[in-house]
């Protein structure tokens, strides 16, 4: 799967947000927040093809969880991005 | 990460707006408050565009820099170059601003699925009226 590259990560404020810039119009009325890590992850995987298994790699490379918590988090994380609409499979 | 409702402060979300208006797009979000009422209302959607060369009249409802802040009111005079704005539900209070701070004016309104007129001339000439009787609004508003 990918992320959809016609979506931007923007930093509001404390939060990130991903929101669609559109061709004529930007919905501003739906925008998606992220917490730091959710962003450090879209960062990461933007513009490559990955799997959970990258997720949880990146997860394990730069945080200090186990690998149990890792899939937990990716798992979850991948179930809300696909849930949004921000993944294009 | 959700996608319910979350308030941020109000000039790093028209920050973002305002870099999309000036690149010539159109822009869809959610309206907060009541100060329009009753013709648009929290939760309503708007969709704005900055107007060419700033040219706006009287009756539209525009997005303006006020006082560090961005409102969503309507225009109902403009006078030696200043443009004075109120809000729909207001009885007393106008916002005077410059040309400058004009920032961009409501092409359409939802609620819900539903479309709002906002932009027909005869909803723009309903909430001119709606002004002018404020004095009429203030006095009901006393029973």
């Amino acid at each position: 799967m990918k992320l959809r590259e016609d979506l931007q990560l923007r930093k509001l404020g404390d939060d990130f947000v991903i929101i669609d810039p559109g061709q004529e119009m930007v919905d501003m009325s739906k925008v998606f927040t992220l917490n730091e890590s959710a962003a450090f992850l879209w960062e990461e995987l933007l513009n490559k093809e990955f799997t959970e298994e990258t997720v949880v790699q990146i997860l394990l490379d730069n945080y200090e969880v186990d690998e149990s918590t890792a899939n937990k988090d990716a798992k979850k994380l991948i179930h809300e991005f696909v849930k949004g609409g921000l993944i294009s499979v | 990460m959700n996608n319910k409702s979350f308030k941020v402060p109000n000039h790093l979300f028209f920050e973002i707006i305002e870099e999309e208006l000036k690149a010539g797009k159109s822009v869809k979000f959610n309206v907060a408050g009541n100060s329009m009422i009753p013709f648009l209302k929290n939760a309503d959607q708007v969709i704005i565009k900055q107007p060419i060369d700033l040219n706006v009249k009287i009756g539209d409802i525009l997005l303006v820099k006020y006082r560090e802040k961005v409102i969503l009111h309507r225009l109902v005079k403009i006078e030696a170059g200043e443009y004075y704005l109120a809000g729909d539900g207001n009885l007393d209070q106008i916002e005077v601003v410059n040309k400058e701070d004009l920032l961009a004016v409501v092409l359409k309104g939802f609620r819900g699925e539903r479309e709002l007129r906002v932009n027909s001339s005869f909803n723009k000439k309903m909430g001119l009226i709606w002004y002018y009787i404020r004095p009429l609004r203030f006095i009901f508003s006393k029973f």
